[in-house]
């Protein structure tokens, strides 16, 4: 039935629409999601039928993209924490609109991120025994219990904030579908909005923001104790809790940036997720990327000024060996381009790219077409090949091809510095791949590292193991979008009573009746 | 309005009040564990602390160990519980290593373990309890020797693995998803035998490996008794990774302590940058 | 009489068969020494040897071991006098429960023989073979269930606020006072 009534709201109509209608498209992702999903389940099957012996991993490097993928969404998970709990306790303001979606990017990486530990296990039919022979003195036990403690209090903490749009919902969605509407009406417990209602709710939200913060930050920093406490090379640090600690806000501001800037593009929420929230995250995330850079030069020139061996041994394959690309990979996209890109609005000479002839469209389409041209030849004739018949070596294709990318990205800064929300967002999605290949260079190298007279390990991981992480990463957006669908992306309780200034408890009343 | 408005001596004596009350039993159980810890049985007279010496002067590098510990263990494929390594640059400066688990006295594996499923039995021996094994491999990362391995797959079985009980002492049949080591062969020393490989080592009349009980400061190498404290310090005993702190029961005798064997009858170990040249 | 030869005859065969274990002389090998020393002081042993018949062997060699679990160690020797009888001192520094043996390896007219002594080296500690403390200890266990007892307590409290807003909200059911929250 159609209110009769005029709305009120009608600015949170872009809100409720996702909650009121589904269209193709979001069938359309639902179903490719479940698709990938369900090769990562196959996958899964065959590790179970066969054992882990299907995936890259052997006796040397034992953990490999699951434990990369577990750290990585543990990571992600810090985003509501920082967002929602942080500037919830400072009192900040313009926080409202976007404390939601922080907070389920916290439940969601948690419930994909912890299940990667029990795929990686040999075991996983004996999960149960880490509480019945559970030992305190190992640093897995610290992570059982931190991370479901951390679990519990975000869905807490998620769901208290949902109880007055729960009922906003139960009382304005009359014409969802009758589970959707038992849901809000079970979810809302009775919310009228009376004085002592809202006070029960402040004193729990209050509790639950304030408490939920040293649980965060323990969560991360045990996550990094299983490497910390360990005598391996590179992993053996006192700054690794901190390390940690700070890439975790990092990457969760980053998601909580991308998570926006995908539902304001897709659900149209102009309105409430404002070019000032894209600029305000932005310089969070520059902050943190600072951080990260300082606890990165001061983690590596620490062991490479020591110089013991194992310490040189390792730096050295991440600087100029075996890992050197990714890891160079993970400084650029991670950490350097994504300074550039939220300093952009500050960076007048980014307007002088403009003027440089070779980074016109015209050259740089014939420089890819040329560089794709041989590089395709490269793939398809081999090497040996290219060497002999074009004369070109295959390395200086890749330079050119760094060298083109480098073009290219500043050809495209100019046109950035105009779309600086699109500039944030991309930043957030190069720290994401950034931090994730982060993880990898921290879980993988050092068990890659001779402890014995022997050479390096190589691992390479299997389509089981890829298929199971595109699997966890369909997951944790398949549950994401399935939120949407469900609960208001905006806490629109939240975001009015920044509007209305503070009523006193008898007006409040007056409103709740009309 | 949303900034806090808790009522924070509410909160505080509510908290403090039921923290008691929740935390009072658990104090108490947690109190009697421990009067039952402190309780704990003390070395008994007879209290044995096996102990294995490697004489790398006297190692060749024929791998025999290796091939018996397999052989006694049904030791699943790609799998060596002892490993003879080859360290230096060149023929000359060639050197076999014999690495075994080290059975360290503070062991990285067992402090990290989960469920303690791997432990050290009460004489000194790390094993690991198979029925127990969740199969996390943390201790694979903790431990600082790399000597132990996982059963990735099914291990293949032989016909005779078959037949026998399984105990943590005689870890067979393997199991997959679990984590395997030299278990210094708790089994055989039980009843008053020497380990696989130290019979072997005797066998090839090379009576490189010594074990005894420290305690008694007595190994025998399968040929000589001798007192372990003089043999290490006539051998200039070190222990791999002493700096670790792990302090293993596996102790080294050095190699250049004797003349060494000529340097014709070595291949060239082709071995180029070994950082961690024992 | 006639059983008797064939006994006799027997018996030659027999002691034929088996040489000089038959024509040896049994001997008795007796050990006395202190049950308790200190770490380093003299260990004094007396060691007897006679025939079965409890007439000293002069001139035997009796050698001195360490008796463990994977084998004996040779320490010393000494040669019985005219009593039969030998000395041995020994020092120990090492093992805090010394099991020696003193043997006599006989020879073409006397059978071997041994006797066991265990002597307590006090002052010498036995080093535990588990050394690892496998908990933590108990100040370090209850400061950690404190914290994450306040945690969840922290938690109970939050959630007893959802009881506070269903208290007051009362019960709700079917549409009739729908819309009150907009």
């Amino acid at each position: 039935m159609t209110p009769t009534v005029p709305d009120p709201h009608p600015e949170e109509r872009p809100v409720l629409r996702p909650l009121q209608r589904t269209g193709w498209g979001f069938r359309l992702l639902v179903a490719a999601l479940l698709a990938v999903i369900a090769a990562g389940a196959y996958a899964y099957v065959t590790q179970l039928r066969l054992g882990l012996g299907v995936t890259g991993l052997n006796n040397r490097v034992t953990w490999g993209i699951y434990i990369t993928n577990f750290v990585f969404f543990i990571g992600v998970s810090h985003a509501g924490t920082l967002i929602s709990a942080i500037l919830r306790v400072t009192g900040a303001e313009w926080r409202r609109p976007i404390t939601r979606m922080a907070e389920a990017i916290t439940v969601f990486a948690l419930m994909v991120g912890a299940p990667m530990v029990l795929i990686d296990m040999g075991r996983p039919e004996r999960i149960l025994s880490v509480f019945r022979y559970g030992r305190l003195q190992s640093p897995i036990l610290w992570d059982v219990i931190s991370i479901t403690t951390y679990l519990t209090g975000s869905l807490l903490y998620l769901y208290l904030p949902l109880i007055p749009d729960m009922a906003l919902l139960r009382d304005r969605l009359t014409e969802v579908p009758r589970w959707k509407r038992a849901l809000y009406r079970a979810l809302a417990a009775g919310w009228r909005g009376t004085p002592r209602q809202h006070a029960a709710l402040e004193r729990g939200i209050s509790a639950m923001a304030i408490v939920i913060i040293p649980v965060a930050i323990s969560v991360h920093t045990v996550v990094s104790w299983i490497f910390g406490m360990t005598l391996r090379a590179g992993w053996h640090s006192t700054i690794f809790g901190p390390y940690f600690v700070i890439g975790a806000i990092f990457s969760g501001i980053a998601a909580i940036i991308t998570a926006m800037g995908a539902f304001r593009w897709v659900y149209g929420l102009g309105g409430f997720l404002t070019d000032r929230h894209f600029r305000n995250l932005g310089y969070l995330l520059l902050t943190f990327n600072l951080l990260y850079m300082y606890f990165t030069i001061s983690e590596y020139l620490t062991i490479a000024y020591g110089a013991e061996v194992k310490d040189t041994t390792l730096v050295h394959a991440l600087f100029y060996g075996a890992f050197s690309h990714v890891f160079w990979v993970m400084l650029i996209i991670g950490l350097v381009l994504p300074a550039v890109l939220t300093l952009i609005p500050h960076l007048a000479p980014i307007d002088l790219l403009r003027r440089v002839p070779a980074l016109r469209p015209i050259p740089l389409g014939v420089g890819a077409a040329i560089l794709g041209g041989v590089g395709a030849t490269l793939h398809v004739r081999g090497v040996a090949y290219v060497n002999t018949t074009l004369g070109v070596h295959h390395d200086v294709v890749l330079v050119a091809a760094g060298v083109l990318g480098a073009a290219a990205f500043l050809a495209l800064l100019p046109v950035l510095k105009q779309r600086p929300v699109a500039s944030i967002v991309l930043a957030s999605l190069l720290v994401n791949a950034g931090m994730w290949l982060k993880r990898y260079i921290i879980v993988v190298p050092s068990m890659a590292l001779p402890i014995t007279p022997t050479e390096w390990a190589t691992y390479q991981p299997t389509w089981v193991e890829w298929s199971i992480t595109a699997g966890a990463f369909a997951t944790f957006i398949l549950l994401y979008a399935l939120f949407a669908k469900i609960f208001p992306l905006i806490s629109l309780w939240e975001v009015r009573e920044a509007k209305v200034p503070e009523p006193a408890p008898g007006a409040r009343a007056q409103e709740v009746v009309a | 309005m949303s900034r806090l408005r808790l009522s924070r001596r509410t909160f505080v004596k509510t908290l403090i009040a039921t923290g008691a009350a929740a935390t009072l039993p658990s104090v108490a159980k947690l109190a009697e564990t421990w009067a039952a810890e402190s309780h704990s049985p003390h070395a008994r007279k007879t209290q044995r602390r096996w102990v294995m010496v490697i004489d790398l002067a006297a190692c060749d590098g024929c791998k025999k160990c290796t091939a018996a510990c397999q052989k006694e263990h049904f030791v699943p494929f790609g799998q060596e519980w002892i490993r003879v390594f080859e360290t230096g640059n060149n023929p000359y400066d060639k050197q076999n290593f014999p690495l075994p688990c080290q059975h360290c006295e503070i062991a990285p594996c067992v402090k990290v373990c989960p469920v303690a499923a791997t432990y050290h039995n009460d004489e000194g021996i790390v094993l690991v309890d198979h029925n127990k094994c969740i199969g996390c491999r943390f201790c694979m990362a903790a431990c600082p020797y790399g000597v132990r391995f996982f059963n990735w797959t099914e291990p293949k079985h032989s016909p005779q693995e078959q037949f026998v009980q399984y105990s943590p002492e005689f870890p067979v049949p393997h199991r997959k998803g679990t984590v395997e080591k030299c278990m210094l062969c708790a089994h055989r020393v039980k009843i008053g035998r020497l380990p696989a490989c130290v019979e072997a080592c005797a066998a090839a009349e090379m009576w490189a490996i010594w074990f005894g009980d420290a305690n008694e400061n007595l190994v025998t190498n399968g040929r000589d008794v001798a007192k372990l404290t003089d043999l290490l310090a006539e051998g200039r005993a070190f222990r791999y990774k002493e700096e670790l702190g792990t302090h293993p029961r596996v102790y080294y005798l050095l190699p250049d302590r004797r003349d060494r064997r000529p340097a014709d009858s070595r291949k060239p170990a082709g071995k180029s940058d070994d950082p961690y040249r024992p | 009489m006639k059983a008797a030869v064939v006994l006799l005859v027997l018996a030659g065969i027999l002691g034929m068969i088996t040489g000089r274990a038959v024509a040896a002389v049994s001997t008795r090998l007796s050990v006395t020494g202190p049950s308790t020393v200190g770490m380093g002081e003299e260990i004094s042993v007396e060691a007897r040897l006679t025939t079965a018949d409890d007439r000293p062997i002069a001139g035997a060699v009796l050698t001195l071991f360490q008796v463990g679990a994977v084998g004996q160690r040779a320490m010393s020797t000494a040669t019985t006098d005219a009593y039969g009888i030998a000395w041995f001192l020994h020092s120990e520094f090492t093992v805090a429960y010394l099991s020696l043996r003193v043997a006599y390896a006989g020879d073409a007219a006397r059978a071997p023989a041994n006797a066991d002594l265990s002597v307590e080296i006090t002052g010498i500690e036995v080093a535990p073979a588990v050394v690892m403390p496998h908990t933590p200890s108990l100040p370090v266990k209850t400061v950690l269930f404190l914290l994450l007892g306040i945690v969840w307590l922290t938690y109970a409290f939050a959630a007893s606020s959802i009881l506070g807003i269903v208290r007051e909200g009362g019960p709700r059911r079917g549409g009739g006072t729908a819309r009150v929250v907009r």
